[in-house]
């Protein structure tokens, strides 16, 4: 009896939770997306109005129908993704080799080592992502030292590129891609390495066949870890970015500060939620499918 | 070398920074043995088994497997298996495809493959689970899939750790017998490492007793039972009597040995100078054990039961000798009728041959 009522309980208070601070602005934000914009305080129309003895639904789906057919929007979006997912893959392929080297470090030396990746979250993100633009600007230590090396003649223009941008967000994210890797990297039976070595294979072979597949779990959560945040990335692109080129972050930003046109910015709010909703989805897909696996 | 020698190891060593875990080992293996290393944990079995495989260089000494040294050839390059104490198979592979593994790493074609992997399946009587998961299996079915890996390459030798240490009793033994006949069917040279003397004895052409890294006997089952070569031997296999004494006056049958108050008249073969310090043993299944009132003559040593352990088809017994020395007489129950045994507390003699008495002066 008691112990049913408490472990109702415990269920109970993440529900609350996340009833409150989840799915209640979810809905508020929903319904603010499909209202329209007034010079009001809040500055949207409210939901439902008395007009002419009778209740009136002030929604619709107007919003949603503007940034389909409004290019700036789609093309956020789009370049949001691209650069989100290059930075995502280049991520991988820096972020892999530093996991599986900690992961053979011998003991004593990894949690130093999971110390140094985890050390520049000590300094602010905004510090960081400033620090960049010292080293990237015309006359900064980069191209300073391309010049005294006589490797270039002339100071490159790094800052405000979608280069800058990619290295910022790599830069940025790394450490949630080498976590989860490393958290699955170090757990792997090095007893299967053996086995596939004693049943003939090479080194190259026993890390694409044995290695690499299982360590699959970890590769997606770090994908997602860095794919998402990066997406809506807002500072990164702020800071570093061409100012022709909208990630979808500002946008976002913009239609909620500089017009203060909330139910757009809502609007464009609900399709970056939907378009990172469905990896997540299929990332469910893919651990339950490994679970039923037992890996 | 002779021809139908599979494996042999000149005086092998291996040390572990500070530690020596095997020891000036030398040992030949015949073609189509099953040959068991036998011995407790840290005896430097599993090392040995290691070295053979190639996840472990020597310190010293070489293995020759077919007549050639292996000293550097690395474990995806011998002509050995090895079949993992924890079977490490691969869990995102399917049973086929964890059977496929080794094959696929040889240039064989893919028809051969699934030829070859479909007749190891069938001879491990797995046909049924080809497309299963290592997790969806039970510990025996386990077992299987690890045999059939390992056997699919056809290697010259197949070493086994601990190959039936993770099934229950009743599989075990089942078991046992399935692998000696596929060893049989394949003519595969088997190297067993185990600690479970009755694994090493059910299965075994012959032992190789270890002990601190060195080995310290080989011969068949029966000769490390019935004559270990020293002390360590025949405490470690089975459970036996140790008397400790000395060579003293001579009778006139032959040679007495004094062991505290007890005079034990020795086998005839023995022929030692009076005052050699010795050890007697003597296994509890070898003693007779009889009620006093039963027997007429003076013959034999006398003592009482302490304890009785009835296991069903024997009994253990705990008998005290006059002379304070304890003894453990292992009984065989061939009759149903329990007031046939001897009980606790009654008064028995014990007799044995001479024959019987295992003589050691390690």
């Amino acid at each position: 009896m008691g112990r049913s009522r408490i472990s109702r309980w415990t269920v109970a208070i993440p529900l609350i939770w996340l009833l409150l601070f989840l799915a209640a602005p979810f809905v508020m934000v929903f319904l603010i997306s499909l209202s329209e914009v007034r010079l009001a305080m809040p500055p949207y129309a409210p939901f439902i109005e008395w007009v002419a003895d009778s209740w009136r639904w002030n929604l619709d789906a107007d919003n949603y129908l503007f940034i389909w057919q409004d290019g700036l929007y789609f093309e956020a979006f789009s370049y949001s993704l691209k650069v989100a997912a290059i930075a995502t893959l280049c991520c991988l392929l820096v972020g892999y080799p530093m996991a599986y080297a900690i992961a053979q470090a011998p003991e004593r030396w990894r949690s130093w080592l999971l110390l140094a990746i985890i050390l520049p979250f000590w300094t602010s993100f905004l510090l960081r992502v400033y620090a960049w633009i010292g080293l990237l600007k015309t006359d900064g230590l980069i191209n300073q030292a391309l010049l005294a090396l006589g490797v270039i003649t002339s100071p490159l223009q790094l800052l405000y590129t979608d280069f800058a941008v990619l290295i910022g967000i790599v830069y940025s994210y790394l450490p949630f891609m080498i976590l989860p890797l490393y958290a699955n990297l170090e757990r792997h039976d090095r007893l299967l390495l053996e086995a596939a070595a004693d049943l003939g294979a090479s080194t190259w072979t026993r890390f694409w066949r044995i290695t690499l597949p299982l360590s699959r779990p970890g590769v997606v959560a770090g994908c997602l870890l860095v794919f998402i945040p990066a997406a809506g990335e807002f500072v990164i692109p702020s800071l570093l970015g061409r100012s022709d080129q909208l990630m979808i972050g500002r946008v976002l930003a913009d239609e909620f500060f500089a017009n203060r046109d909330w139910p757009v910015a809502g609007a464009v709010a609900m399709i970056l939620l939907i378009v990172l909703l469905l990896p997540m989805v299929g990332f469910q897909k893919s651990i339950q499918r490994q679970s039923e696996d037992g890996v | 070398m002779s021809l139908s020698e599979c494996v042999k190891i000149e005086s092998l060593s291996k040390h572990f920074a500070e530690t020596v875990a095997v020891s000036d080992v030398s040992l030949s293996v015949g073609r189509g043995e099953i040959f068991c290393l036998l011995g407790g944990s840290g005896c430097g079995k599993t090392t040995l088994l290691r070295m053979l495989a190639g996840f472990e260089r020597p310190t010293a000494g070489r293995i020759l497997i077919d007549g050639m040294d292996m000293a550097d050839v690395p474990p995806n390059r011998r002509p050995v298996n090895l079949m993992f104490q924890s079977y490490a198979l691969f869990p995102h592979m399917s049973v086929f495809q964890n059977v496929a593994f080794g094959l696929e790493q040889e240039r064989v074609s893919r028809t051969e493959i699934d030829r070859r992997v479909r007749e190891m399946l069938d001879a491990v009587k797995l046909e049924g689970l080809a497309g299963r998961k290592p997790q969806q299996l039970s510990g025996g079915q386990r077992q299987r899939v690890a045999l059939a890996r390992a056997l699919v390459k056809r290697p010259k030798l197949l070493l086994l750790d601990e190959p039936l240490g993770a099934l229950d009793k009743k599989l075990r033994e089942h078991t046992q017998f399935e692998l000696v006949a596929l060893q049989r069917q394949l003519g595969i040279t088997f190297v067993v490492v185990t600690h479970d003397q009755q694994e090493a004895m059910s299965l075994a052409t012959r032992i190789g007793v270890m002990n601190q890294g060195r080995i310290v006997q080989v011969g068949t089952p029966d000769e490390v039972y019935e004559s270990p070569a020293t002390r360590f031997v025949a405490d470690f296999i089975g459970s036996v009597n140790i008397f400790e004494g000395h060579i003293g006056n001579s009778g006139e049958g032959g040679l007495i040995a004094h062991c505290g108050a007890l005079q034990i008249p020795l086998p005839s073969r023995v022929a030692m100078p009076d005052g050699t310090r010795l050890a007697l043993a003597l296994r509890p299944e070898k003693i007779r054990l009889q009620r006093q009132s039963d027997t007429g003559a003076q013959v034999g040593q006398r003592g009482t039961v302490e304890e009785v352990g009835y296991l069903g088809e024997s009994s253990h017994y705990r008998v005290r000798l006059d002379d304070g020395t304890p003894l453990r007489v292992d009984v065989v129950n061939h009759r149903r009728d329990a007031s046939q045994r001897i009980q606790r507390a009654e008064r028995v003699t014990l007799t044995w041959s001479a024959d019987d008495l295992i003589v050691l002066t390690d």
